[in-house]
């Protein structure tokens, strides 16, 4: 198949797990010997050429922190609206690429950035068949303004955009939904993956002397950082000295490093800075950490973090509610707890005092990871929903001329709608 | 008449040239007297309404009370349910995983048993 894929970044330049999915998919559909063009915008850092990838799309940049809060809330605004709704040189450069490259189906990723709205309404327009691997909630975020979605354009986009979806977990087109947008029985439930090459079997575990506790990603208050500091100062509150934590991931606040002061932990929690996947990899198996902590928020669709983690023999400790709970057992490849301190304390302390066997945990957590969560395990349903998409009907087929002329009106009339109270 | 007594105030034990105005203070009561009569039925309404004002505030601090009593009874059932609810959610996540695994292992297994009688001489 010619499948061309959207992407708002594409690794070496990334900011989370879902670009490094993208490109783990993308790679493995090469391997079976399709034909793959990721369209994707220019680079915040240069990096080397491939010849599948075109890096020709503008990036607004609006997860930037420091850039949009050093801002004026007239550049806010037109850079959400160039971020979510359109982004006319983008289309424009979509049409090229489709005269181009003549796809069978685009494969779509995270789009926030490009403009994704008038991406995906440009794919409509002209009648290509898309699929839309949904590891966030973009749809909703697409129509949002100020953070919350805009009635109108979500009633839009659920009569007119239609597509096929690959979700995380179930909970994520649940929450897409719950925001407005009907996404019509077109998803199909598609796992997180690891890949790579299997790593021997974990053959050292937790003994019941000393308990390594480890987390990775993003260092916030809604990944629970906070809850795991806390855990940790229950815990040794409780008799308990003998544990540590480490923590992994690029640290923006200095509340975390001042909890760990305040709760006087130093000893025992570190915040050991940012880490690439395929070095975090080598310290689950390297460090032998016994656990990964996870008091992830309700709205996680499905960290890779975990699962990884998980197939080097670490097993997961997760907030009993989130995304990755929809895939693994309670007490039998994982351990879910409430999501508080002291619930993350007990089932701490509950290891240590020898009452939960992780040896076996973590032996079947890591065969099933290897087994069903690997990417050459799944990679053939993702094949199937993308030639599933591809014959999908293609209605109203216009002109690229027309779409780009469609385009430009509706970014300036965005421009215009915005500025205009300002000029006022 | 009970109500009335204070009026007799300065017209007993009244000695010497103050006993010449008694004639005209009793003239002047006698004339005033419906209208102390009319001021006694007020004041005895007023009375009664006191009296049935500190009832029904009586009354009302019981039901706030009620009411108060039933909103800390309302607020624990919702956090309950809430509670119910969690549970429920996160067993159902977890029932779903446990769902998911057996179709992955039933799909194991089927496909074990038929390389196996792929294997198997005819």
């Amino acid at each position: 198949m010619r499948i061309l894929v959207l992407s708002n970044l594409y690794p070496p330049d990334y900011v989370g797990g879902y670009e490094i999915g993208c490109s783990q998919a993308v790679d493995a559909l090469r391997a079976r010997g399709h034909e793959v063009l990721v369209l994707t915008s220019a680079p915040r850092l240069p990096v080397l050429h491939e010849a599948h990838v075109r890096r020709a799309l503008q990036l607004t940049d609006v997860y930037s922190k420091y850039a949009m809060e050093h801002s004026t809330e007239v550049f806010q605004r037109l850079a959400e609206s160039e971020a979510h709704f359109v982004n006319a040189f983008n289309v424009y450069q979509l049409t090229r690429v489709l005269e181009e490259f003549r796809p069978e189906v685009a494969y779509l990723w995270h789009l926030v950035g490009l403009g994704g709205l008038g991406l995906v309404a440009c794919l409509q327009y002209l009648g290509i068949p898309w699929l839309w691997h949904l590891m966030d909630a973009v749809p909703s975020t697409l129509c949002s303004r100020l953070g919350r979605p805009v009635p109108a354009l979500t009633a839009l986009f659920g009569k007119q955009i239609r597509g096929r979806y690959l979700a995380c977990s179930r909970r994520l087109p649940a929450e897409i939904e719950a925001e407005g947008i009907s996404l019509a029985d077109q998803v199909e439930l598609l796992p997180n993956w690891i890949c790579g090459p299997r790593s021997p079997a974990p053959t050292d575990f937790f003994r019941g002397d000393y308990l390594r506790i480890v987390s990775a990603g993003q260092i916030g208050r809604h990944k629970g950082v906070d809850i795991l500091i806390e855990a940790a100062g229950r815990l040794r509150t409780n008799g308990y000295g003998n544990f540590s934590v480490d923590i992994y991931g690029k640290v923006s606040d200095a509340f975390f490093g001042d909890l760990i002061d305040r709760l006087d932990l130093n000893d025992q929690v570190k915040l050991q800075g940012s880490r690439t996947q395929a070095e975090l990899m080598a310290l689950y198996r390297d460090c032998r950490y016994d656990v990964f902590a996870f008091p992830t928020w309700e709205r996680e669709p499905f960290a890779f973090g975990p699962l990884e983690a998980a197939a080097e023999g670490c097993v997961p400790v997760m907030s009993r509610i989130c995304g990755n709970a929809e895939w693994f057992v309670d007490g039998v490849h994982c351990l879910k707890a409430d999501r508080t301190p002291e619930a993350f304390a007990e089932i701490f302390a509950r290891i240590l005092d020898g009452e939960v066997d992780l040896e076996r945990l973590s032996r079947r957590a890591s065969a099933v990871v290897w087994r069903d969560f690997h990417l050459n395990a799944l990679v053939p349903r993702i094949e199937r929903a993308l030639e599933a998409a591809a014959r999908q009907p293609r209605p109203g087929v216009g002109s690229a001329r027309e779409a780009y002329h469609l385009a430009l009106l509706a970014e300036k009339l965005s421009q215009v709608l915005i500025q205009e109270p300002y000029c006022a | 008449m009970r109500d009335l007594v204070f009026y007799n105030a300065a017209c007993v034990q009244v000695t010497g040239a103050r006993r010449l105005i008694l004639p005209l203070r009793r003239s002047v009561r006698r004339l005033l007297l419906p209208l102390f009569q009319r001021l006694v039925e007020i004041l005895q309404t007023f009375d009664l309404d006191l009296e049935q004002v500190g009832v029904r505030q009586a009354q009302l601090e019981a039901t706030q009370k009620e009411r108060e009593a039933e909103i800390r009874r309302l607020q624990q059932q919702l956090a309950a349910v809430s509670r119910r609810q969690y549970d429920l959610e996160a067993f159902q996540l977890d029932h779903e995983a446990l769902v998911r695994r057996l179709a992955a292992l039933e799909d194991h297994v089927e496909a074990l048993l038929h390389e196996r009688m792929l294997g198997e001489p005819r």
